[in-house]
Formats: structure tokens, C-alpha cells, sequence
């Protein structure tokens, strides 16, 4: 017998080792499992570590803070440590923030107050010398966990 | 009249159905719920934004911003592009740190570890880089972008303005100060 007799088929109109219906169900199978792999990976990159809730607090208090620091004329710091903010407008409306028992409250002209955030280890307003007209405000939580807040606002109708 | 074969034998099947044929079909109904897959997460709302990512459109922000207090100071000032410049100083980093965040609380070099070590860890993961553009109509735009490293991927915050680019006035008609 020689070495091509060894390898010859019972069916010779067959050739290969697996049948095409095997192959077909090969590439069938792979492609069920490939979409489902990319199901479970497209949903692991949503899967993002999670704010501790602190992002909708911050989200209030940056657009507070963008809505009375942009277009306000005049910033006053009545504390010198700068843990208190008085913000002016044109139209004479005052608006007030301070740190008080750990929460960092906003006051209005009409004495209406509001607490914008608790549990705050310290908060600082800060004018910067060399640009008047910007205003950066840091809060640092009390749980050191959370990270802090810190951006500033560049007064739109300031006058020097 | 030819008469019509009992309903029950209408779908009646000499041959039954193969492997193959059987994963033909999950395989269909598999690619057809790719696209209400696709559908629903369209829907979704969007993912809440992490710790890191928060921060980084805060420090963004404060790039912008102090862009703008800029130009109310001076309305011909321009900011200029710079490259991923840090927030604070790194050991062994010779890059210097970004201008936006130099002369912070009176600080020239930035915040360090000694005045303030909260705001220092939290600034140490951001670069700042400032892509700016001349354009058409006399406007200018600056693009803040902000970068930091999450679950061992590069990530990247921008935001952009556009920003009046005023050109200074000459004494005499048709010539240009320099």
C-alpha cells in the first residue's frame, strides 16, 4: 500500500478533513459568540467608577455660581481669609455666599438663604491679582474621599 | 374542483431541520438585534460622569475662564498655544507648569505640596494644553484641553471658545501698528 492509498477517503467525491456543513456551523457558532463578546465589552467601557453622588451637588452649585459671578460687576471679600463672597451686579441685586457650621450657603438681597453644599472643611474665593476680573473658588470637602471643587468665573461687566 | 389539504398539513415537514440550519437561524435573530441593541442605547441616558472627568471639566473650565478675564482686562491680549504642560510641579519633570495655573493664590510656580497638599494631589494627574486658531471674521478660537490617565486609559476633556480678535487701531489710514 502505498502512502496516497493510506489517506484515500471512503467517499471519493469528499475531500478535507471536516464536511462543509461543519464548517459552516464552525463559522455560525463563532459569529454568535463574537457578538455577544462585543456586547459584554461595549457595556464594560459605560461601566465608568461612579461619582459617590457628589457630580449632581457640584453640577447646582457650578451653574449657581456661573449665573451670579459671570455677570457680576463687583466682588467683595469681607472675610480675609475669603471663606465669604459678596457678588454685585448692574442692576444692584447682591447675592451673598459664606461658610457657616461647615455648609456653604448663598444669600440673597432679599435675605433669602440657601445651603449650596454641606460637610465643607474649607471653602476660599480668591481674586487673582494679576487678572482683577477672575474669581476662583476652592471647596474642600470634610470627607477626604471626595475630590475637591475648584474652577474659577471671569466677571463679564467688571469695571476697574 | 381540486380541494384544498387540511391546514394541519400545510406545514407539515418530511425532513427535519438540521444543525446547521437551526444556527442559521439564531445566527439571523442575532445580527437583527444588533441594530435594537444599537436603538436602546441611543435611548439610554447618558453615563454620570466620574470623580476624574468632574475635576477635568472644572480645571477646563478655569482655563476658559481665565482666558476671558484676560481679554476683559485687556481686549487685545490673545492667549498663545501651548503644548500638555502640568498643573503642578513633578519631581524630576523639567516641563514647567501650565500658565493658567501658575499664579494661583499668589503662588508663582503653582501650588505645591507644602501650601496646599489636597489641591496639589488633585491637580497632579491633569496636563493643561491649549490649541489656538485664527479665523475668518476676526474671531479667534482656543480649544482648553485637559488630560489625565482613568483605569489605565488616556482621556482627554476640551472646551472651546471664540474670542473677538481686535485688531488695535493705526493713526493713519492704511497703515498697521505693529
Amino acid at each position: 500500500m502505498n502512502i496516497v492509498e493510506g489517506f484515500k477517503l471512503k467517499n471519493p467525491s469528499r475531500v478535507g478533513l471536516v464536511g462543509l456543513d461543519s464548517v459552516i456551523s464552525i463559522f455560525l457558532v463563532v459569529t454568535f459568540i463574537a457578538f455577544f463578546f462585543f456586547i459584554s465589552v461595549f457595556n464594560e467601557g459605560e461601566s465608568l467608577p461612579k461619582n459617590n453622588g457628589i457630580g449632581k451637588i457640584y453640577s447646582d452649585l457650578l451653574e449657581q455660581l456661573n449665573s451670579d459671578l459671570k455677570f457680576a460687576s463687583k466682588a467683595e471679600f469681607p472675610d480675609s481669609a475669603g471663606s465669604s463672597i459678596t457678588v454685585s451686579s448692574n442692576n444692584g441685586e447682591k447675592v451673598f455666599y459664606f461658610l457657616k457650621d461647615g455648609n456653604l450657603t448663598r444669600e440673597n438681597s432679599q435675605g433669602k438663604s440657601k445651603i449650596m453644599i454641606n460637610d465643607v472643611k474649607r471653602c476660599c474665593f480668591y481674586q487673582n491679582p494679576s487678572i482683577p476680573s477672575l474669581i476662583s473658588v476652592v471647596i474642600v470637602p470634610s470627607n477626604s474621599e471626595i475630590m475637591p471643587f475648584f474652577t474659577s468665573f471671569a466677571m463679564r461687566n467688571w469695571k476697574s | 374542483m381540486r380541494q384544498k389539504p387540511p391546514f394541519h398539513k400545510l406545514f407539515a415537514c418530511k425532513k427535519g431541520v438540521t444543525v446547521t440550519e437551526l444556527l442559521l437561524t439564531f445566527c439571523l435573530l442575532t445580527i437583527s438585534l444588533a441594530p435594537l441593541y444599537y436603538l436602546y442605547t441611543l435611548t439610554k441616558k447618558p453615563p454620570e460622569r466620574s470623580n476624574a472627568e468632574l475635576l477635568a471639566v472644572l480645571l477646563a473650565q478655569h482655563v476658559v475662564e481665565a482666558i476671558v478675564a484676560s481679554k476683559i482686562s485687556n481686549p487685545e491680549s490673545l492667549p498663545p498655544m501651548t503644548s500638555e504642560e502640568p498643573l503642578v510641579t513633578h519631581d524630576g519633570d523639567v516641563r514647567s507648569v501650565s500658565i493658567y495655573f501658575r499664579n494661583l493664590f499668589g503662588k508663582f510656580q503653582g501650588v505645591s505640596i507644602e501650601d496646599d497638599p489636597v489641591l496639589y494631589w488633585a491637580f497632579k494627574p491633569y496636563q493643561c494644553k491649549l490649541d489656538t486658531y485664527y479665523l475668518e471674521d476676526q474671531l479667534y478660537k482656543v480649544i482648553a484641553y485637559i488630560s489625565y490617565q482613568e483605569e489605565n486609559r488616556q482621556k482627554r476633556v476640551y472646551l472651546e471658545r471664540l474670542l473677538d480678535q481686535r485688531i488695535p487701531y493705526s493713526s493713519t489710514p492704511g497703515e498697521t501698528s505693529p
